[in-house]
């Protein structure tokens, strides 16, 4: 499974219980996380704009199962990989301050914000537009020989954008190291899934570019995970993959928009009982973690993202510069 | 370097001593393979593979967009446009992907990659394959935009292309690829003097320098000796304003001659520049000899286009 002499080998050790806590706290930590950037963009104490990932959380462990050398082109809703490949809540706020203490210096908006280094590549306000850059990622990979994969997210809202149609035609006829991953969430801002194509699921689409595909619940961490994790090889050996995880946004399309999802309620309620953190939660349970200690993790994920809002306010405070206005 | 080459084997000679010198580069285009349907890349495909010289789907978009995702993990991709006037079904690519990769993530990703799109004169394309498509990128900031004219500057200026780092649009000219030269010393990307003048600059970028060199010829021949400076711009981005103000500060007469209507490109750049200048530093004011704001049609479109002879009685004028 694992190979222990791989030195990028993934951060999540075998053993259900352990991938259980580990899961859960990850999710966790995004879903407060989203919480938290709207809560101070609300304030007035932050400028960004967000497009937050509350009820797609589970997708997010995907990353746990990447290695080091793997890269993700992310959809504008793929917070949760991003602290899959290890970006901290301080290395997120940040950037969402912009300015000279962070990576970028106010460049880009918090949506398409980029760590390189770490394997997160940046995003584009061109729905799909990012496609064809992770294909041709991915083909510098096949020709260096590195064995690294690129994972491209997306979400289903994409697949109206002619540039995912021509990378995905590339990718299968190039036998490029894609993963793709379909945040498949049903809508297109205010707008079901079933008004802008025939089938939910893209299989059926994708498949005939010479990809496997699967369908995952988007909202079981561990479907989420050992899926990648089975994926991975085949998609370093040249074989593209299609992971489509079904889920359901359960916010906005962003933090501004505002848009009526009209008559979702019944919708929303169904899919409230399939809520990815509880849901992780009573997979830590059955694993035999004592609620007590869910608890007081939750309460230590809270503090340290008031304690990383602290730390990238003061490294902010303490960088600024007047801007051309003089503010 | 010494003798003689076309214009097409100095593009073609480019793109194998700038592969060879980046390893890591690779060529993407429709019959750019063991068919070169230009000839432009004629042999490359045997000489580096057909890894690095690939032969794509019709998607131009992704062709741009897979360059910009290479270039990411230190590639150079250099992609070939069957026409620049087909540049427009990758226009998202090339400047949300392309050029503003630098700038979005504050330089830590670079973007050596070349676009060639070879402006279609000459070969009988109608309006969809003859566009002169320089201005539509040049207000696009950190996408370099050249325009060679000689075998020399398509050389020189297309090695440079491989180590900027953001995006180059190589508009070459299919109406000049047969077009003789020496490739001679390195050029950087200023502004090239063809033929110094005394009383006129004539400023030109690709296929005008040539009939600018004409004309100027036709006036010596006249008996304007040594009155006419012809620059070649080479780069309309980055723009050299030093060497255009240089020369109208000198001979204080100034006409710009360009292939694409007024709206754009390098006249109404050039004009600006000289805005720079004292208001009684020219003798005359500046020109511009463009053509009309129409679409070039399949036949009869060098009727459309600026000629020696409009620049023989243009530069008449402003010498009068």
């Amino acid at each position: 499974m694992l190979n222990a002499e791989d030195a990028d080998a993934p951060r999540v050790a075998p053993g259900a219980d352990h991938r259980a806590l580990e899961f859960y706290r990850m999710m966790l930590r995004v879903r407060l996380f989203e919480a938290f950037c709207m809560d101070i963009r609300n304030k007035g104490e932050a400028l960004g704009n967000t497009y937050p990932s509350l009820g797609q959380e589970a997708i997010g462990v995907a990353g746990l199962a990447l290695q080091a050398r793997d890269v993700v082109f992310p959809s504008y809703r793929s917070r949760p990989i991003f602290f899959g490949k290890g970006i901290t809540v301080e290395d997120h706020l940040r950037e969402l301050l912009g300015g000279p203490a962070s990576l970028l210096d106010g460049r880009e908006v918090f949506h398409h914000c980029a760590w390189p280094d770490k394997g997160v590549m940046p995003a584009s306000s061109m729905i799909g537009g990012w496609a064809p850059m992770a294909a041709g990622y991915a083909l510098a990979q096949q020709l260096d020989g590195d064995g690294g994969i690129t994972v491209l997210c997306i979400g289903d809202g994409a697949f109206g954008a002619g540039d995912l149609h021509e990378a995905l035609n590339m990718i299968g006829v190039y036998k490029l190291p894609v993963l793709l991953i379909c945040e498949n969430n049903g809508y297109q801002v205010s707008e079901p899934w079933s008004a802008m194509r025939v089938r939910r699921g893209l299989s059926r689409y994708v498949e005939p570019h010479g990809f496997e595909c699967f369908e995952i619940d988007g909202n079981d961490p561990f479907a989420v995970y050992e899926a990648t994790r089975e994926a991975r090889p085949r998609v370093a050996a040249g074989t593209p993959v299609l992971l489509d995880c079904y889920t359901y946004r359960m916010g906005g399309y962003s933090s501004h928009f505002g848009e009526p999802r009209r008559g979702n309620e019944a919708e929303m309620a169904e899919w409230k009982k399939r809520d990815p953190i509880e849901r992780a939660r009573r997979q830590c349970v059955a694993a035999g973690i004592a609620e007590l200690a869910l608890d007081a993790m939750a309460q230590d994920e809270r503090a340290a993202i008031e304690a990383a809002w602290q730390a990238a306010r003061a490294a902010h405070a303490a960088a600024a510069r007047p801007n051309a206005r003089g503010h | 370097m010494t003798g003689t080459t076309t214009y097409k084997t100095a593009l073609n000679q480019a793109l194998a001593d700038g592969m060879a010198e980046f390893p890591k580069s690779f060529l993407m285009g429709q019959d750019v393979g063991a068919f070169s349907i230009g000839g432009v890349t004629a042999g490359l495909h045997e000489r580096f593979g057909a890894e690095r010289i690939r032969n794509c789907p019709i998607s131009e978009s992704a062709m741009v967009g897979m360059a910009v995702g290479a270039a990411m993990k230190g590639y150079v991709g250099v992609i070939e446009m069957a026409y620049a006037d087909i540049s427009a079904v990758a226009f998202s690519s090339i400047v949300h992907s392309a050029a503003k990769l630098h700038f979005a993530t504050n330089g830590r990703l670079r973007c050596p990659l070349v676009i060639r799109s070879p402006i279609g004169r000459w070969s009988r394309h109608g309006a969809m394959g003859t566009d002169v498509t320089l201005s539509w990128y040049s207000n696009v900031p950190d996408l370099a935009v050249c325009m060679p004219a000689t075998p020399r500057e398509a050389y020189w200026h297309l090695r440079a292309a491989f180590r900027r780092p953001v995006p180059t649009m190589f508009l070459e000219d299919r109406s000049l690829m047969a077009d003789e030269g020496e490739l001679g010393a390195e050029l950087d990307d200023r502004a090239l003097e063809m033929k110094p003048g005394r009383d006129l600059t004539l400023i030109a970028a690709g296929r005008t320098v040539k009939i600018a060199l004409e004309a100027a010829a036709e006036l010596e021949k006249a008996g304007m000796t040594g009155a006419v400076q012809v620059l070649s711009l080479g780069h309309i981005k980055p723009f050299d304003g030093a060497t255009v103000l240089a020369a109208a500060r000198r001979t204080r007469r100034v006409l710009v001659v360009q292939d694409e209507p007024p709206y754009g490109g390098y006249g109404p750049m050039v004009q600006s520049a000289l805005d720079e200048l004292p208001v009684d530093a020219l003798l005359r004011s500046p020109k511009l000899l463009s053509r009309a704001d129409t679409f070039l049609p399949f036949l009869r479109e060098e009727d459309h286009l600026p000629t020696a002879q409009q620049i023989v009685a243009a530069a008449r004028k402003l010498l009068d």
